[in-house]
């Protein structure tokens, strides 16, 4: 029999588990030699036929603070539930102890695992291959063993399901202690090295700003007209205009003003979304983890130990923050751009056809109108009249040129509308070709500029 | 709404701009060759010339409608995918506050092993303060 032979040595109070104990002291009551039919089959079917191995036991627990680690280990449990999003981010310690029969421990490791996971409703979130790779070096590259005994790197894995509706990655790391100075080097170099400068995207936000302040300017203009026109010609005296002439009626250019208004209002609060969505405007866990991570470092009578794995832990949950929201940012952004350039398209030619050509027509008609309330006195001026005639033709150049900046200010509306859509089409292309957002940042870098300089512009003709 | 496009309406208000300018011209041309203001003929003209004048603006205000009516299906989808942003913002945030959270947790593990009860009472008032942030933001809405 050779590695059966000492199958009798097995008995259940050492080796069975906790059910074939269970089960033993039942049914050896009707049937004494279940333990002997137990040593004799299922220990050998169950591959417990290693002599020198008394016991292999695998504990998988979440960690906590009644776990032995727990000197080593701090907890990071968190949990949230937010409508049809799951998210979850955990540490599970697995403690497997191979011990001889003489009792001696023949090995013990102990596994720590952190398991992160975000699932949400209709789609999944992609891993960047970036964050993976940063990651993996910390675990990998980054950790060493070391002569002091505080960190060993003894097995990582990195493995990425794609499932439907879930995404899943977990790593492993085996370590006896975390060294402090090691693991915090690597892993503020990941910050660094995996960090986007997303400032020309987050400018998205700031130009939507000042769109939200410029254009409506613009707009107002178009009842505007109307009114200025209705002026003029009350002013003409009533012996020179006929009787019948009516004003017009603003009303229709108020509701092209409040429809145009809506309508650009959507377009610049789609931006400003897209601009913080890129961003990191809304997240500061960043400096929160980074503030408690010099509490815990303050805090007395705590062992080197204990600081280092629990500013470990705080720093591989702010690297973990970092992978999901940037991944899910991505993710959205992508999504977001693709479905919506066709309509971006189509509202800012419209918005730009209604000011740059329908309104400049209106004010076409304002400065017909105004070269007539001027010209026509003056042609029929009396040579007594010259002092008179220089202060109306002063009045006529300044109401000129204010007309002029209308019809510029119209112009420049046009250039931004000209603008956001150029914007949004190269952020179409670069989301079609699954570009992270640093190297979308590099690449409308120009055109936020062109749209900051075309608002200013805006600005400037409208003073 | 009107049955024709917005560049049929832009092409007849400008039509309507075109034919103003021309009797503006006409009547000016009549008045530096000596009618006063208020000739009969001079007051017609300025009739016709204002009235092809508003209906031409009137032209244009209808075709900036039929543009503008021509972009809400536009406006629509961005409108939506504007909402798609804002909630991927919202569960930015509360991915913000689940770190926040177990950060604060983080601290008190770390504070319980000091064994001073002060350390301890400071940590988990740190928890709190972090939970009260996620309350505020599930009562705002955002």
């Amino acid at each position: 029999m050779g590695i059966y032979d000492d199958l009798d040595n097995f008995n259940l109070i050492s080796h069975g588990d906790r059910r074939e104990q269970e089960w033993g002291s039942l049914v050896s009551q009707r049937f004494p030699a279940y333990e002997t039919l137990w040593n004799r089959y299922v220990v050998p079917l169950t591959n417990r036929i290693d002599p020198k191995i008394l016991l292999i036991q695998t504990f998988r627990e979440p960690l906590g603070l009644t776990q032995h680690a727990k000197r080593l280990l701090p907890l990071f449990v968190c949990k949230c539930y937010a409508g049809a999003v799951y998210g979850l981010a955990e540490f599970w310690r697995t403690t497997t102890l191979r011990t001889t029969d003489a009792g001696s421990v023949l090995s013990l490791n102990l596994t720590v695992e952190i398991a992160c996971k975000v699932m949400y409703d209709g789609d999944t979130i992609e891993w960047p291959a970036s964050q993976t790779t940063a990651i993996a070096d910390v675990i990998n590259n980054g950790l060493e063993s070391s002569p002091d005994g505080y960190l060993t790197v003894r097995r990582s894995s990195l493995e990425r399901t794609d499932a439907n509706r879930t995404f899943e990655t977990e790593m492993t790391i085996s370590f006896r202690a975390f060294r402090k100075s090691t693991i915090c080097a690597v892993i503020c170099l990941v910050l660094v090295g995996g960090c986007v400068n997303l400032d020309d995207i987050a400018q998205l936000t700031k130009l939507a700003g000042s769109a939200q302040q410029t254009l409506p300017l613009v707009v107002a203009d178009i009842p505007a007209s109307c009114q200025r026109q209705n002026l003029l010609l009350n002013d003409i005296p009533s012996q020179e205009r006929p009787p019948d002439l009516l004003p017009q009626d603003c009303k229709a250019f108020q509701d092209v003003a409040d429809h145009l208004t809506k309508d650009q209002n959507v377009l610049i609060a789609y931006f400003d979304a897209l601009g913080k969505l890129a961003s990191n405007t809304p997240l500061s866990y960043g400096q929160t983890i980074d503030t408690n991570v010099t509490t815990i470092g303050k805090l007395p009578s705590l062992s080197k130990d204990t600081i280092s794995a629990s500013t470990a832990a705080q720093g591989i949950a702010k690297v973990l923050g970092d992978i999901v929201t940037q991944g899910y940012r991505a993710k959205k952004l992508n999504s977001i751009i693709l479905t919506t350039d066709d309509a971006v398209q189509r509202l800012t030619v419209d918005l730009k056809k209604v000011v740059a050509v329908e309104y400049v027509g209106i004010l076409s008609d304002e400065s017909e109108l105004v070269d007539t309330y001027y010209q026509s006195p003056i042609a029929a001026r009396g040579q007594s009249e010259r002092l008179a005639l220089i202060v109306v033709q002063r009045q006529y150049h300044s109401d000129t040129t204010a007309l002029n900046a209308r019809k510029n200010a119209a112009d420049a509306y046009g250039k931004v509308m000209d603008s956001f859509a150029s914007l949004h089409g190269k952020l179409k292309v670069e989301a079609a070709k699954k570009a992270s957002l640093s190297e979308i940042a590099k690449e409308i870098g120009p055109d936020i500029s062109n749209l900051k300089d075309a608002i200013s512009k805006l600005q400037t003709e409208h003073r | 709404m009107s049955k024709f496009s917005d560049d049929q309406l832009i092409s007849i208000a400008q039509q309507h701009h075109d034919l103003s300018v021309v009797v503006a011209q006409f009547r000016l041309d009549r008045i530096h060759g000596g009618l006063p203001l208020n000739d009969p003929g001079i007051v017609q003209l300025l009739g016709i010339q204002v009235s092809l004048s508003n209906a031409s603006a009137s032209f244009f205000a209808q075709a900036a409608q039929v543009t503008l009516a021509d972009a809400d299906k536009a406006t629509a989808q961005i409108t939506a995918a504007t909402k798609a942003a804002n909630d991927a913002i919202k569960t930015l945030k509360v991915i913000n506050n689940v770190l926040t959270i177990g950060s604060a947790v983080g601290v008190v593990v770390a504070s319980v092993m000091t064994g001073d009860m002060n350390q301890i009472a400071a940590a988990t008032k740190g928890v709190f303060t972090a939970i009260g942030g996620q309350s505020s933001l599930g009562k705002s809405g955002g």
